[in-house]
């Protein structure tokens, strides 16, 4: 039985030691795709708007610092809202009929300048970010890279509607994917609620994320990426089920000081 | 650097065997210890002295693996050391050393879920009311057997071994040696001592080529940096680095202490770190002395 050494890796070595500086080294990081899915309808207009490019900027530099994540972690964005679904690689809206991933690296990821109208097309919007996160899966198969389970965010301050505007039950036909992708460990997806969500937006995340739902008081997007991030970092560590139902329970914790 | 002088660098009578272990960057982070551990003993047949090397991989997200990665040691290092060491000649043929292999491994199964039952009675785990049992102390095993003209190893879970043996165009040949099936999809699902199918997924290969003269062994934490996975859809080992961390013990510098410490270095390196942040161990060995000792496989 041999003794460990105990990192000291708050300030690990930035280079190899030169008897090791021959070694070549890919990026064959162990990837963890994160999608962010996130509501840019008209209701998020304003400080909503401004809080969350705001947030998704400093997170983006947060996640890059940390030597753990920021070459495992890959980010895709989608959004709803506008003229319909957005899909974006770091900064720039891909073209629709692009077939290239919008994953990218944590350390390469830069956030986009995001800006709020238009309808809330969140069924279509998930179905995109369940879509996109089965096809990076396949291709990290294909190229021989390992992977952690994926997780998929949904944030929105409001109800499901079609292209028109109207409330719509289409995010009821979510319910069975998700609950199957789920149980299938297909990926983790979290739904968060946020400003002045009503009940029934509330009803809804419920439906969609019944585990894994909870309402937030204002725009803590920081805080929310902030989770994104702990259970990635849980997730790298195997953590079990009970890590991530402690990671969102302070979430819970929080609907309830203000639901009182 | 604490305990850096102990990461054991031993002559044995062919090999020269050098290993470590060092804490992640995520369990620093969180205040958690270093839940792998690497050991070696010799296995004694008469005219022999052939070591016996392994390496475990506590799981990080068991509360007891620590201990469960040092059980797994001290039982892997002490039973094959017996086994493979009892009998007066050497295995009569592959398959006579398979089987040697096959129950070394079926005794430490059977003492780690002893051992490890005893442990959580002894505290009261179960008492309070926390699962308790083997699974608090899950870990993977990876153990290797350098006979001589052969090599036995057995494997559960996700550690891996690098072989170097032969030449060609000049250059020296690694060879990632076949792991166990994946578990899973993801990258850290793993079979565990504490799985109930452990003795169903354990590898047990036998390699027989008087040409190996480099062995590496390690947990996952290397896996990125060891072996060249983003290539294409079939790990092998990465040339590289096989060769820089066995030509270091290959020519070692004047002082052990230093040359333990410049591996430790790499392996906290931002640049390993940023590949894989959980606990890393690497354990190389290299042949010092010619041709074979003592009784060889027909």
């Amino acid at each position: 039985m041999n003794p460990t050494i105990p990192g000291p890796p708050a300030t690990p070595p930035q280079d190899l030691p030169a008897a090791y500086a021959d070694i070549e080294l890919d990026n064959n990081a162990q990837r963890l795709p994160l999608l962010l899915c996130l509501d840019i309808s008209s209701s998020m207009s304003g400080e909503p708007i401004r809080l969350l490019n705001e947030a998704l900027a400093l997170w983006g530099r947060e996640i890059q610092e940390d030597v753990g994540l920021s070459s495992s972690v890959e980010i895709a964005l989608v959004t709803f809202g506008g003229m319909g679904i957005g899909v974006w690689q770091g900064p720039h809206l891909l073209d629709p009929r692009a077939t290239i991933s919008p994953f990218v690296s944590a350390h390469q990821f830069r956030s986009p300048q995001l800006s709020a109208s238009g309808v809330t097309l969140l069924t279509e919007a998930v179905e995109t970010g369940m879509r996109l996160v089965a096809e990076r899966k396949t291709e990290l198969r294909r190229s021989g890279l390992q992977y952690y389970r994926p997780q998929i965010c949904l944030v929105t301050d409001g109800l499901p509607t079609d292209s028109h505007g109207m409330a719509t039950d289409a995010w009821r036909r979510l319910v069975p994917t998700l609950a199957a992708e789920q149980a299938a460990k297909r990926f983790r997806f979290y739904a968060f609620g946020i400003g002045g969500i009503s009940d029934r937006g509330q009803q809804v995340l419920r439906e969609l994320a019944p585990k894994y739902h909870a309402t937030l008081k204002g725009f803590p997007f920081r805080d929310l990426l902030q989770t994104m991030s702990a259970s990635a970092s849980a997730e790298q560590q195997g953590a079990e089920e009970e890590t991530f139902e402690q990671l969102f329970n302070r979430f819970k914790t929080q609907r309830s000081a203000w639901d009182a | 650097m604490p305990g850096a002088t102990e990461t054991g660098q031993v002559k044995s009578r062919a090999w020269r065997v050098h290993g470590v272990s060092v804490q992640g960057y995520r369990h620093a982070q969180q205040g958690m210890p270093c839940q792998d551990a690497w050991g070696q003993s010799h296995a004694s047949p008469p005219g022999s002295r052939i070591p016996v090397l392994a390496v475990a991989d506590g799981a990080g997200s068991r509360p007891r693996s620590q201990e469960g990665a040092q059980l797994a040691i001290q039982l892997a290092t002490s039973v094959f050391g017996a086994r493979l060491g009892e009998r007066a000649s050497a295995p009569g043929d592959v398959e006579d050393l398979r089987t040697r292999l096959r129950d070394a491994f079926l005794e430490v199964l059977d003492a780690f879920i002893d051992g490890t039952w005893a442990l959580s009675t002894e505290d009261g785990a179960a008492a309070r009311g926390r699962r308790g049992g083997p699974a608090d102390f899950a870990t993977t095993l990876t153990v290797v057997v350098l006979g001589p003209g052969w090599l036995g190893y057995t494997s559960l879970g996700d550690g891996f071994v690098v072989l170097r043996a032969g030449v060609e165009n000049g250059e020296p040949q690694f060879h990632l040696l076949p792991q166990p099936e994946a578990a899973g999809e993801y990258g850290n699902e793993t079979t565990f001592l504490s799985s109930a199918d452990a003795a169903l997924r354990v590898r047990i290969d036998c390699v027989r080529d008087d040409d190996v003269d480099g062995v590496i062994l390690s947990t996952d934490g290397l896996a990125q940096a060891a072996l060249s996975g983003g290539r294409g859809p079939v790990p092998r080992a990465n040339p590289s680095f096989a060769a820089s961390v066995l030509r270091s013990l290959d020519r070692p510098g004047p002082s052990p202490r230093a040359d333990a410490r410049e591996l430790e270095a790499l392996l906290l390196s931002d640049r390993l770190t940023a590949l894989n942040a959980d606990d890393k161990t690497l354990v190389r060995a290299v042949r010092t002395t010619g041709g074979p000792v003592g009784g060889e496989l027909p």
